[in-house]
């Protein structure tokens, strides 16, 4: 799990005077997958594109599988990108497009049949093996597309916002199979999206990038619990931040304002007076029929119903806060309610952007 | 036809099937049917039916010039094609506005009467013309290469003059190739060469057939060409007809020919729409 199969050492990249990358620098482990996960424009698939040699960096190095292929070709590098429109070619089989790689590498025929057989049973695209990509299904095209990037038997497959043109159901069963299928391959997925579900269910590891820049790297759980920057916070979940200031501290707790008549008391954390942003995840903001311990005041604005969860918005003050719900309880729009919060799970950032929680 | 009373669907129509009628058909027929009759030495016709017309282009004078035509269209053909596809691809990896403006100087030639623009060639052919002065004065070579008045000058004539008509097809077929495929290709190992036979010529074999007809077809019979450019020496189809009309005065002789000429073009039309609709299913586009 520990070996290093791709390294990103200091890249950079600009088109014409745009910095679209900066001095971006990565391990990425034999097996895990990975998500590139940010806004559009963020540079995400500029990335991918520069780990792939179909994009070439500016400044830095690319090393895959400890080599330096920083001035190779995409044809010489031992990874396959799978395409955001799969990039099937029209005229061939699926047969002849899954073979295309391995005729290329002029692989013997006998092995050929060997590994492109393997292929199609791992994506289930059994029977389907003279169809022309025009006569398959959105997600078949897709299967296509990782059959005849896994037949290369590479250790590292990039996915470009693979999912993101399949429908909401389509997409939940493939996000499922492609887990599966890298956990059963133990190969290296790299998958690019702008889609904060797809990066928290199937992630080993989240790498936040925005305006170029690795906002955070850890795994999703982390990333939930203890995002670093306002950005993070706001991108995976719900959340919500508040920027606001550190009013006084007593010794172990740490007195935070949350509007002009409401301060939270909270556990201090090294924390130092002054300026900082208030993040807490909608869950964790409590709200009750009758005042308890430490709650305040707060009235319904907005009431909806969502399933599992009922979203509220509260108006504490003159602020608008996001509080989420999964017991019984009925509120109704315009009902003054008590919330409390969990304090341990507040998260507190310094004016640095530096995490302190 | 189903709608009766449409006076507008008339209104519009009519003068395209009068301008064909009296101007396309009228004069084809009318050749069709003076292929048929026999000339007399005065450059007359005498309106008896004959056939002999026909018989006359299997003569073997005429079968040498048939066979050169074709050789010449055909090898004015494949150059463009060779020109017509390395250009239009380097096009893709430009900007559009860049793309734009190069496609718009492809088409600047149109707007200069043909027939100047290759008496333009001799200015740069001749033996002592730009091309051989630059080549002599550089030191590359001692005595001047022979550029024209032959077959090369022909075809050098020819390519220029029909590129266009290969480029505009070829690269309208090459812009609508998904740019992902050929990284596809290039990510699966396919080398510059190996993308281009694999994936680009099979997604717009169309394209080529299109442009390939465009050029083909005007290179049999652009006489002034090979009249300028080859010297009076050299004779295409073309020149056969034009010199049957205008020379010899054997009309009916050079209607035959004609009327052979548009069975020919029509039977290759055939076969590269067959060939091409072909290819067309293939390619899925």
């Amino acid at each position: 799990m520990d070996n290093v199969i791709v390294r990103l050492e200091n890249i950079t990249k600009k088109f014409d005077d745009k910095t679209i990358l900066k001095n971006i620098s990565l391990d990425i482990y034999e097996g895990e997958f990975i998500t590139f996960l940010g806004p559009s424009g963020c540079g995400k698939t500029t990335l991918l594109r520069i780990i792939s040699g179909l994009e070439e960096a500016t400044e830095g190095k690319v090393y895959i599988e400890g080599e330096d292929v920083t001035n190779e070709i995409p044809a010489k590098r031992k990874v396959n990108t799978i395409f955001q429109n799969f990039a099937l070619f029209p005229h061939m089989t699926v047969w002849d497009n899954i073979n295309f790689g391995l005729k290329m590498h002029k692989v013997p025929e006998d092995e050929a049949t060997k590994r492109i057989k393997r292929a199609i049973k791992l994506v289930q695209l059994d029977g389907f093996e003279n169809r022309y990509p025009a006569q398959l299904s959105g997600g078949q095209q897709q299967r296509v597309a990782i059959a005849r990037g896994i037949v290369m038997n590479h250790k590292v497959l990039l996915l470009d916002e693979s999912l993101c043109s399949l429908d909401l159901k389509l997409k939940r069963e493939m996000q499922g199979e492609l887990k599966k299928l890298q956990k059963k391959l133990g190969i290296t997925f790299i998958y690019v999206t702008h889609d904060q579900d797809e990066a928290l269910t199937m992630s080993d590891r989240i790498v936040i990038i925005n305006k170029g820049n690795i906002e955070q790297l850890d795994t999703p759980k982390e990333i939930y619990s203890k995002p670093k920057t306002a950005f993070a916070a706001d991108f995976i979940g719900e959340s919500n931040i508040i920027k606001t200031e550190i009013t006084h501290i007593n010794d172990d707790i740490a007195y935070i304002k949350l509007t002009d008549d409401v301060e939270l008391a909270v556990p201090n954390n090294n924390y130092k007076k002054g300026k900082v942003t208030l993040i807490v995840r909608p869950e964790n903001f409590n709200p009750h029929k009758n005042p308890v311990k430490e709650s305040f005041e707060g009235v319904v604005k907005n009431y909806m119903y969502d399933g599992a969860v009922v979203k509220l918005e509260v108006e504490v003050g003159d602020k608008l806060i996001k509080v989420h719900l999964y017991d019984n309880d009925v509120f109704e729009e315009g009902e003054v309610i008590n919330i409390d919060i969990d304090k341990n799970k507040v998260i507190i950032i310094g004016d640095k952007n530096e995490a302190e929680a | 036809m189903k709608q009766k009373h449409s006076i507008e669907k008339y209104l519009f129509t009519v003068p395209v099937i009068i301008y064909s009628f009296l101007l396309i058909l009228l004069p084809l027929l009318y050749v069709l049917l003076i292929s048929f009759f026999k000339s007399d030495s005065y450059g007359g016709m005498i309106y008896t039916f004959t056939l002999s017309n026909y018989a006359e282009i299997f003569n073997i004078t005429y079968i040498r010039i048939f066979l050169k035509s074709i050789g010449i269209a055909l090898i004015t053909t494949v150059i463009c094609l060779f020109i017509a596809y390395p250009f239009a691809i380097s096009l893709m990896s430009k900007k559009e506005t860049t793309r734009n403006l190069l496609i718009k100087l492809v088409m600047v030639p149109f707007l200069m009467n043909s027939l100047i623009r290759t008496y333009g060639w001799i200015v740069l052919l001749r033996k002592n013309g730009i091309i051989n002065s630059a080549l002599i004065g550089t030191g590359i070579i001692n005595s001047p290469l022979s550029l024209m008045y032959n077959n090369l000058g022909i075809i050098i004539g020819m390519v220029y003059t029909l590129l266009p008509f290969m480029i505009l097809p070829v690269y309208s077929a090459v812009s609508k190739v998904d740019p992902n495929l050929v990284e596809a290709s290039y990510d699966l190992g396919a080398s510059k060469i190996k993308t281009f036979t694999k994936i680009y010529l099979p997604l717009t074999i169309s394209g080529a057939f299109n442009g390939s007809l465009m050029v083909f077809i005007p290179a049999i019979g652009y006489f002034f060409i090979t009249d300028i450019l080859g010297g009076g020496k050299i004779m295409i189809i073309g020149n056969l007809i034009k010199n049957q009309f205008l020379t010899a005065r054997n009309w009916p002789f050079g209607a035959a020919i004609s009327i052979f000429l548009i069975l020919m073009t029509l039977i290759l039309v055939k076969i590269y729409k067959q060939l091409g609709g072909k290819m067309d299913d293939l390619g899925g586009m």
